[in-house]
């Protein structure tokens, strides 16, 4: 079973006056198989929350572990083959690839790790067969609808079975319809596939969707 | 808000990124007004060095003899009062050029080619730069150079090697061969620099010229020509206007020309020549002048023997004349008191004394042995021809008159015959005692007598027909003297305009101001294009700015309106200040021009000098061309649709259709190669648009025959090679082009695949993201590419065929030439004899082959002089060369095994009645200096030694030769236009490799005092390739500083590439990819542009040198290797720049940032 730990976190950004606190001794665990709606204001720091469980951003201080690795203590290239190995992001934009074609981009994340296997392709087709774009795997990100992108985004986090899947705003340039496709989506394939599931929305309908709430105000995390 | 205002809001908003944009425009401005200034530069300073090598002077007079030097107080007068109130001035001058070396010294340095100027202090006055102190006898001034070189100070003293003057050509039997040089040793007071007076020339050459200066005085006595100058300079004429001829208030006296009217004892005037034979202009002027009085020519010849049967009398005069029969020039009495008809053809008479001693009757053969009046390599050749005795007269009256023989010094200053110094062999043993009575009592008297035209057919010669005009007068001769008139420019007195020459010939040969523009074209274009590059991108970073306009009602023609005065006044703005950086890059080029181009120019001479219209030229041309980039980059950007702006959609895959998607098939393991390699070579996949495959097929197939075709088609040299450089010029464009419509058409492969090599997969669909974009870097490294490349196949560090008697030394080894004439042929064994080598070292020199050639004293119009030559220098082709042949051809007719026996064909006159000659030069020479573009059949007009117009026609080309810079002409021919010419000074030696130097330091030794140099033909191929070489070099670095531009732009597209995609960027590092493998793959991505580029560059290259390199054994590859490895190398470091900026932006910040 996995477990993600966040003990004491903390993130300051210098600036020309004092540091400013973005996360103030947020501490958090989730296991396998859970999933997680944080909530709240514009600049509450959630998306910071989320880049530095994600290891994109390292704390200020505090610990995040995941299976009690630290990955704070990893070197970069390190760093990035554990991201690569056990972390998925599905961000409000989906940074597709414009130059590749849908099945392409699923596949990005193998090269990050060096060959591209048959058993990655084969995952691949199957992720976007799960998330409806089995007919669209040679299209352009281009021609693709926004719910469509959002899925194959989701479809590209979750090649490389993640342990913990992040979501920053996933529905927040969707419309109501393709927002509710993609939030089930999430939820359906979290429980599939036993994943920790974090997700940060403004959306009150997408959080309801989760099974644990959190409200992040002035950097503080606090069960909603 | 108007438009204006508009455009000003933006400028100053979006500064940083139209500074940028200005850059690239500023660079092309700075670059093409830096070429015009480096042209400005070249005339000018051509012009400054004309105007300071010649101070006041405006006209020179430099005879080929010595006259009067009162002849220049008389013009000094008669110009002042044509001129009055005008400084003008008349100068004179003793100028001749000699050697000097350096004096008790073992091993003394010795310098040849140096001018040695006798003056007073007359002359310091007509300029800057004299010496401080006034010369006195015995003193020298050396400037700069010539105290350099033989290292000498003020207080050491020097040798100076004089040629002495000689009025009797040495070419004739009783010219001195021997002897003609004379040492004297001078002090040197002073060293002057090269400024000034200090590089006095009457040539017009950048190169500072070898000076010695002397009193006037004392070189004169040297000279042994008291009084005496060969030289006057005119200062203060130039401004006399347009039709001023200084030449008419020139008022020679006979004496000027070395002519003397005497009334001899006969009572007769007798006019002579110093030169022991009338100059056959001036005997015809003279008899055109005396036409009313009775004149009897005679023509005077030594003979070496005068025989009958068994008894002969040696070392006798024969005078050639039609007899008078009136005094004083008449009657010639016989002896047996018969009328004296006149002498035929084929007969002689003797006096009565000869006829004695031959015991000789009329009617017997009388033999006459004499030396052939023309001499080669100082070679006597004795002929014997027979005549009649027609008639034995009376040594009496006309017939005992020794002033029919001309004064001979040496010979008729001498009170016996045992006493003459002649120049030729004297047999002593066979002058008898009656010949020494003859000699005492009658001098040289004539003993015999043949016609006029019988003896101007023996021994008329190219410098003249008569010893003296007998007229008979009353006159006193100097009334005689004074009624003659002798135009002076027939007799060689003709003022050169030396400063109007000097400054037309200072437009140069080349056109520099072309020649960088040239050498630069591939800057400009780069800066140009970096320009429109660095504009689209700032419009595309502006996509939504400019699609909210067009939401907000704005026309498409209003929008474009408003890019492109937005982009006008960028382009304005940057060119003003790229024409002002033109000084500081024109100041760049001479700096290149005085340091690592130094051989192209000879000499660090050049100056920077600033002209409005180029400047002005530079800003307009420059804004012109910009502005048609800004145009062609607005013009697509205003089509798109305002959604597609407002989406930010301006560039790459988002802005364009729809397209259908590549064959993405992933499912096999496919080799990473060779869709690389298809994606630029041809199609891996069926096309995506209709007829792509077709066009593509065509474009291909273009390629391939393209050069197959041209290989077989009849053209010359030059038109293959243009014509191969134009194809691989076309052959780039169609490559750029395939690129493009592959890139734009996404076929550039699946971007990832089952195994391994992803990265660069994903790397080539990266950079595809932009097709126009890419392809436009990718082609600027090409053209660079392309154009270093094909150039380098023109630089040649030695010609292969050096040594071959078919390459351009003709087999020779080395190449001597002598200040002075040498008259002995250092190749026969009587001329080594003559010379005095050594025993020990005939040896070696028996084994060489020497040519010598006659030399007529002209400009270099070799690539090292940067003037227009006026007057080329003229060599004398013998019949040997001619015979052996041999040498490089560029161009002669077809079936003409030895082109050098077409100097011997006679050509018609031409529509104009001159006389034509065939010649033969370098084809360098006749293109670039001489501007003779079309070749054989070409002609060049130039003046005879009197003054007279003749044609030469190039018959054939010489390749890459010995003789650049030289006009090669028939040796006869060059002695009937130029008849004062007198030994060789020229010589080409043929000898063993190793034996060389040996050889050459041996000839230095003994022809030293000729101020004779002698360089391999190696080095002097050498020097001609080094200025070719140096020229290229300049092309080629700033054909790199064009590339290092167009590295900037490709860095510079990366770069936008980075900031545009940073999203992504941010994405892929937060699925795992490394820090490392996005460099890697950001760095391929450039590097793959990079070496598309090359490899099109390389390719198209080939293709314009082909002809080059099938000819060519040797070519510069490594060379090649390096400087592509180093473009590959300013590329990769340019991409990892890119990447480093890329890896340097936040990660948060990126990923949430909208895209």
């Amino acid at each position: 079973m996995s477990r993600l730990t966040v003990e004491h976190v903390s993130k300051q950004y210098p600036t020309r006056a004092e540091p400013l606190s973005v996360l103030r001794d947020v501490n958090l665990t989730l296991h396998s198989g859970q999933n997680l709606a944080i909530v709240g204001p514009s600049g509450s720091g959630k998306s910071t929350l989320l880049a530095v469980i994600g290891t994109l951003e390292p704390p200020s201080s505090g610990r995040v572990s995941l299976d009690d690795q630290d990955p704070a203590l990893l070197d970069e290239p390190s760093l990035a083959a554990f991201r690569n190995r056990h972390i998925g992001f599905v961000f409000q934009d989906h940074y597709l690839l414009p130059q590749c074609s849908v099945l392409e981009n699923v596949l990005v994340p193998t090269v990050a790790a060096g060959r591209t296997t048959a058993e990655a392709l084969q995952r691949a087709r199957m992720l976007l067969e799960r998330v409806g774009l089995a007919h669209r795997l040679d299209h352009r990100p281009a021609e693709l609808s926004g719910g469509e992108r959002q899925r194959a985004a989701i479809a590209r986090a979750l090649i490389n079975k993640p342990t913990l899947l992040l979501a920053d705003e996933p529905t927040g340039n969707l419309d109501r319809a393709s927002a509710d496709v993609v939030a089930r989506l999430l939820l359906e394939l979290q429980r599939e596939q036993q994943m920790m599931l974090i997700v940060v929305t403004h959306s009150q309908r997408l959080a309801d969707m989760m099974e644990r709430r959190m409200q992040l105000e002035n950097g503080v995390l606090q069960p909603l | 808000m108007s438009i204006p205002t508009l455009i000003i809001r933006s400028l100053a908003f979006h500064w940083r990124m139209n500074c940028a944009v200005a850059f690239g425009g500023a660079v092309a401005a700075a670059v093409l007004t830096g070429a015009l200034l480096v042209g400005d530069s070249m005339r000018g300073s051509l012009r400054a060095l004309t105007l300071e090598r010649l101070g006041r002077i405006d006209e020179a007079l430099l005879a080929d003899r010595f006259f009067r030097e009162a002849l220049t107080e008389e013009l000094s007068a008669a110009l002042s009062a044509a001129l009055p109130g005008q400084q003008v001035e008349a100068i004179p001058a003793v100028i001749v050029s000699g050697s000097l070396s350096q004096a008790d010294r073992v091993t003394a340095r010795q310098i040849n080619r140096v001018s040695i100027i006798g003056c007073d202090e007359r002359f310091w006055t007509l300029g800057d730069g004299g010496p401080r102190q006034a010369l006195g006898p015995g003193q020298i001034v050396l400037n700069q150079p010539v105290a350099e070189w033989l290292d000498v100070r003020p207080g050491d003293q020097v040798l100076l090697h004089l040629p002495r003057p000689a009025n009797i050509p040495s070419d004739s039997p009783l010219g001195k061969k021997t002897d003609t040089t004379r040492t004297v040793r001078a002090t040197v007071t002073e060293v002057i620099p090269a400024v000034g007076l200090g590089r006095f020339a009457l040539q017009a050459a950048q190169r500072s010229p070898q000076n010695a200066y002397v009193q006037l005085q004392w070189l004169q006595r040297q000279l042994l020509q008291p009084r005496r100058i060969n030289c006057i300079l005119v200062a203060g004429t130039a401004s006399a206007g347009r039709d001023w001829n200084t030449g008419k208030l020139l008022k020679p006296s006979l004496e000027d020309y070395g002519i003397t009217v005497a009334r001899t004892p006969r009572g007769y005037l007798n006019i002579t020549s110093d030169r022991l034979l009338l100059d056959p202009a001036a005997e015809q002027q003279l008899l055109r002048s005396l036409g009313s009085h009775p004149i009897q020519p005679a023509l005077t010849y030594l003979a070496n023997t005068i025989a009958c049967r068994d008894r002969s009398v040696p070392y006798s005069t024969v005078t050639a004349i039609d007899f008078a029969s009136h005094p004083p020039l008449g009657p010639f009495l016989p002896v047996d008191g018969k009328p004296l008809l006149p002498l035929g053809e084929g007969e002689i008479a003797l006096n009565q004394w000869t006829a004695e001693q031959l015991q000789a009757k009329a009617g017997d053969t009388i033999r006459l042995s004499y030396y052939e009046p023309e001499s080669a390599h100082g070679q006597l050749r004795e002929t014997t021809v027979e005549f009649r005795l027609a008639a034995i007269v009376s040594l009496s009256g006309p017939a005992a008159d020794p002033d029919l023989t001309p004064t001979v010094p040496g010979l008729t200053d001498k009170r016996s015959m045992a006493n003459w110094e002649a120049p030729f062999p004297l047999d002593s043993s066979r002058i008898r005692q009656e010949d020494e009575d003859y000699y005492q009592q009658y001098g040289l008297t004539p003993k015999a007598f043949v016609s006029l035209a019988a003896g101007r057919r023996l021994w008329a010669s190219r410098f003249g027909q008569t010893t003296s005009l007998r007229v008979a007068a009353d006159q006193t001769p100097d009334v005689l003297a004074q009624s003659v008139n002798i135009d002076p420019a027939a007799m060689g007195f003709v003022f050169q305009p030396v400063k109007a020459q000097g400054l037309a010939a200072a437009k140069g040969t080349t056109p520099f101001s072309v020649l960088f523009a040239a050498f630069s074209s591939f800057i400009i274009a780069s800066g140009v294009l970096l320009m429109a590059l660095l504009f689209r991108l700032s419009l595309e970073r502006r996509a939504r700015e400019l699609g909210l306009l067009l939401a907000l009602g704005w026309t498409v023609a209003k929008l474009r309106t408003l890019c492109i005065g937005e982009g006008l006044a960028i382009a304005a703005l940057g060119n003003a200040f790229g024409a002002a950086g033109g000084i500081g890059y024109a100041g760049l080029m001479i700096l290149g021009l005085h340091t690592w181009w130094l051989p192209a120019i000879g000499t660090p001479f050049l100056k920077l000098h600033v002209s409005g219209v180029s400047l002005a030229a530079g800003f307009f041309v420059g804004t012109a061309v910009a502005t048609m980039a800004i145009v062609a980059a607005v013009g697509r950007t205003a089509r798109l649709s305002p959604r597609a702006l407002l989406a930010g959609q301006l560039a790459g895959w988002a802005a364009r259709p729809s397209l259908p998607s590549p064959a993405t098939t992933v499912a096999a393991d496919k080799p990473l190669f060779p869709p690389l390699i298809r994606s630029c070579c041809g199609p891996i996949s069926p096309p995506q648009t209709p007829g792509g495959l077709w066009t593509e097929l065509i474009l291909v197939l273009f390629l391939s025959a393209v050069p197959a075709i041209l290989w077989f088609l009849p053209l010359d040299e030059r038109m293959r090679a243009g014509t191969f450089f134009f194809a691989g010029a076309t052959t780039l464009l169609v490559l750029l082009m395939l690129l493009w419509r592959r890139l734009r058409r996404g076929a550039t492969g699946p971007a990832v695949c089952v195994g391994g090599g992803n990265l660069l997969r994903m790397a080539l669909r990266n950079a595809a993201r932009n097709p126009m974009r890419s392809a436009l870097s990718a082609g600027l490294l090409a053209a660079a590419v392309f154009l270093i490349v094909a150039t380098s196949a023109f630089r040649i560090d030695q010609w292969p065929e050096t040594t071959a008697v078919s390459g351009g030394s003709g087999g020779f080894t080395l190449v001597a030439e002598s200040e002075i004439p040498v008259h002995y042929h250092p190749g026969t064994e009587e001329g080594r004899q003559q010379i005095g080598f050594a025993p020990d070292e005939l040896s070696l020199l028996e084994n060489s082959t020497v040519i010598a050639l006659r030399v007529k004293s002209g400009d270099d119009a070799s690539c090292r002089n940067l003037y227009r030559p006026t007057e080329p220098r003229i060599l004398g082709v013998p019949d040997t060369l001619i015979q052996r042949g041999g040498f490089a051809w560029a161009a002669k007719p077809p079936d003409c095994p030895n082109p050098w026996k077409l100097l011997r064909q006679p050509l018609p006159v031409d529509r104009d009645g001159l006389p034509q000659f065939p010649v033969i030069l370098e084809k360098n020479t006749a293109n670039y200096s001489l501007h003779l573009w079309k070749g054989l059949g070409e002609s060049i007009e130039l003046r005879d030694s009197r003054g007279r117009a003749v044609r030469l026609v190039i018959v054939a080309l010489l390749d890459a030769s010995i003789f650049q810079g030289d006009l090669l002409i028939h040796e006869d021919i060059l002695l009937r236009l130029f008849p004062e010419i007198v030994g060789y000074r020229m010589f080409l030696v043929q000898t063993r490799a190793d034996q060389a130097a040996e050889v050459a330091a041996i000839w230095q030794r003994y022809l030293a005092e000729y101020g004779l140099a002698v360089e391999t033909t190696a080095d002097r191929l050498a020097g001609f390739l080094a200025v070719q070489n140096t020229y290229l070099s300049t092309f080629q670095s700033l054909g790199g500083l064009g590339l290092l531009l167009g590295t900037l732009g490709l860095a510079a597209v990366q770069l936008r590439n980075a900031i545009e995609r940073r999203g992504e960027l941010a994405l892929l590092r937060a699925v795992g990819f490394s820090r490392r493998r996005l460099s890697l793959m950001v760095v391929a991505e450039n590097a793959l542009l990079l070496l598309a580029g090359l490899a099109m560059g390389v390719v198209a290259a080939a293709v314009a040198v082909l002809p080059q390199w099938t000819t060519r054994a040797a070519v510069p590859s490594v060379w090649l290797a390096a400087l592509l490895a180093g473009v590959i190398a300013v590329g990769l470091v340019a991409g990892l720049w890119a990447a480093a900026a890329m890896l340097r932006i936040p990660l948060t910040p990126a990923l949430r940032e909208e895209h």
